[in-house]
């Protein structure tokens, strides 16, 4: 069974959206391993080789979607691992350029439907990183008192 | 009572109306007879709930809310600094100063209020919610330092919601009653006026629970923390005193103003059948609101009828502090136009159109009645449901409040696709070509970038103006008092005084705690 290793990136605290992900990865046939909250990008990688993942989901709602997302792919290529790295969530429409282009396999915006978060992961485990959606519109809001 | 015809047509408008439910439920007349003592019209206290970038920013912005007519000030702090990292720690990176202001030590929270006009503020807060022993010993310094003792305090230290609805928990359920419940004893103990703790049902709403399971939550929550300080020998009233309520609505006019009247005939009843305090001689509820409606990205300005009617139905209801959504907030922290925007908004309602001379002015109509009963009773029997599954505490561990919110999480979303609710721009009256008319001035103001290097480099220059010894002894000290069971203000202020920072003084705590 292929593993994947989730977590939420920085500290926003909204895991609604990625423990959904991953009860619906695992209903599609992974086994998915949450590292849960606040996980340093160290902690992600060390989990994902320990754990011989074959992909990695990050999730990040607050700010720091794309440079977290990019400190945990050069981690993992300065151990010599190539595990695609997905992620979703709400950053800044350049932060989500560069983070692609740094070779993320893909990103999720608000609003993303659950298949096509599934297939993407299915896809970037088969070497086809063919399906990137496009960034889409932060629509969420992200504080209140 | 009170009678005025300042209207185009000379139509004599009552204060209260005589035999109608507000004259006959008695948490109704207590709360009315209470705000009848003084004029006119009957609105809330006017609060912005505001902070962006550094502590210079906000202060700007603070004092240009105030000029416009603000009254309380409730601070909206980062996420590292709601979570305990200061902004030069690995994970607060790109958070720094973007959901609120940066907040780290006791210097922050004084240059964040210093141009902020204490004799004319109503009350002064912030959030706190998983170290509000940090939060409430900011403010409290603050205002000690500036001499405003008749500043009321407001605020939210309610940390039983985070670990199922918003997501800012640092330690433990038990560990966090322990922290609220310091703060609460310390301002009865001190007579700090206001509430030292507000409890929220705003965040289970938002979080899927929908309003009504979120208010039996909340009250679930309030219970817990009276037990606590019951059992640590405070009378319930004096608790009651320091508390306030943060209701939420967000779909229908005359539902949000059913949850506000009828949030204080359900307390008063659990002030009376729980804790034996008969109607007389509880004191009246104190409570909150933030005006929202469903709000639209593609089109900004379009929110403001949209909150308006909200700010309408808490006042209806009887809101006591208000705050009003930015017509900007589905894009950004809300720029300054926005800000200032929603407190005219909330004072239109409150002076204008006659929206605020009559205290409860839908209490007697058939709709009112009808609605209140569905309020009230479903809100009775999901506290009840609450209680048998082991209260507040022990239903966060075992998974019933998660359970309960994933149960009814989407039902917004869902009545929206399924075209049950309309929204106008959306599913109603489409005009994408001409969104533009409707963007207003919103833009991006800050460079997150510079407010996060300038928030590192003060923390840098803070750390090496201290004594390190100072704050190493106070921190000890923090760390014994923790884990013993002494109130943690006292020592929290101290540290703070000593320099010590918010990431030091929540590591010392949870030391503490695991000893």
């Amino acid at each position: 069974m292929k593993r994947i290793v989730l977590a939420k990136l920085g500290l926003d605290g909204h895991d609604v959206g990625v423990r959904l992900i991953g009860k619906h990865l695992m209903e599609n046939g992974f086994e998915v391993i949450y590292l849960g909250k606040r996980v340093s990008t160290n902690l992600i990688v060390q989990a994902a080789l320990q754990e011989d993942a074959a992909a990695i989901g990050l999730s990040c709602l607050s700010g720091g979607l794309g440079y977290f997302a990019t400190r945990t792919l050069d981690s993992l290529n300065e151990q010599g691992a190539d595990i695609p790295v997905l992620a979703g969530g709400i950053d800044e429409p350049a932060e989500l350029e560069k983070m692609l282009q740094a070779g993320v396999g893909a990103y999720f915006g608000p609003g993303t439907p659950i298949e096509d978060i599934v297939r993407a992961f299915e896809d970037a485990i088969a070497d086809d990183c063919s399906v990137t959606p496009l960034p889409q519109p932060a629509s969420t809001r992200r504080r209140t008192p | 009572m009170a009678v005025q015809d300042a209207n185009d047509g000379r139509v004599p408008i009552r204060a209260r109306y005589p035999n109608s439910p507000t004259d006959e439920d008695p948490a109704l007349r207590a709360w009315s007879d209470e705000r009848l003592a003084g004029p006119g019209p009957y609105r809330p206290r006017f609060m912005v709930y505001s902070g962006l970038g550094s502590p210079t920013m906000t202060a700007e912005r603070l004092s240009m809310l105030q000029e416009v007519g603000a009254e309380s000030f409730l601070l909206a702090a980062d996420l590292p600094s709601q979570l305990g990292f200061d902004p030069d720690h690995e994970l607060a990176h790109a958070q720094v100063g973007r959901a609120g202001v940066s907040c780290a030590t006791l210097d922050d929270f004084a240059e964040i209020c210093s141009r902020l006009d204490l004799e004319a503020a109503d009350s002064v807060g912030m959030l706190a919610n998983s170290l509000g022993h940090i939060g409430l010993g900011m403010v409290r310094s603050v205002l000690r330092d500036r001499d405003a003792p008749q500043v009321k305090v407001v605020m939210q230290n309610d940390p039983l919601k985070e670990f199922t609805a918003r997501g800012t928990e640092i330690h433990t359920p038990r560990q966090a009653v322990r922290i609220a419940t310091d703060c609460v004893a310390y301002a009865i103990d001190d007579d700090i006026p206001g509430a030292t703790l507000t409890i929220c049902s705003n965040h289970y709403d938002v979080a899927g629970a929908g309003p009504l399971l979120a208010m039996a939550f909340a009250f679930g929550n309030a219970i817990a923390y009276m037990d606590e300080l019951l059992e640590r020998g405070y009378l319930a009233t004096d608790v009651a005193r320091k508390l306030m309520f943060f209701l939420n609505e967000r779909s229908d006019l005359f539902v949000e103003a059913s949850v506000f009247r009828s949030a204080r005939t359900l307390w008063s009843e659990i002030l009376r059948d729980r804790y034996g305090v008969p109607t007389d001689k509880q004191p009246v509820a104190t409570l909150m609101g933030y005006a929202h409606g469903l709000e639209s990205a593609a089109e900004p300005l379009v929110n403001i009828p949209r909150v308006t009617l909200s700010v309408l139905g808490s006042m209806m209801g009887g809101v006591d502090y208000l705050c009003a959504t930015g017509y900007d907030e589905a894009l950004r922290i809300p720029s300054l136009d926005a800000s200032a925007l929603a407190v005219r908004t909330m004072q239109v309602v409150a002076y204008e159109h006659g929206a605020s001379l009559t205290l409860d002015p839908l209490g007697g109509s058939a709709k009112t009645r009808d609605i209140d009963d569905y309020v009230q009773t479903t809100v009775r029997s999901e506290l009840g449901r609450l209680l048998d599954n082991g209260g507040p505490v022990e239903a966060i561990e075992n998974g019933y409040i998660a359970g309960r919110i994933d149960e009814n999480r989407g039902a917004r979303q869902k009545q929206i696709s399924n075209r049950e609710r309309l929204m106008v721009g959306h599913t109603a009256f489409e005009a994408a070509a001409h969104a533009d008319l409707f963007d207003g001035r919103s833009s991006g103001e800050i460079d997150f970038l510079q407010v996060e290097q300038d928030a590192i480099g003060r923390m840098a220059k803070h750390k090496q103006s201290r004594d390190p010894r100072a704050v190493a002894r106070s921190v000890d000290e923090l760390r014994d008092v923790a884990a013993g069971k002494d109130n943690l203000l006292p020592v929290t202020i101290a540290a703070l005084r000593a320099g010590a920072t918010t990431e030091e003084i929540v590591k010392a705590t949870g030391e503490g705690f695991a000893r």
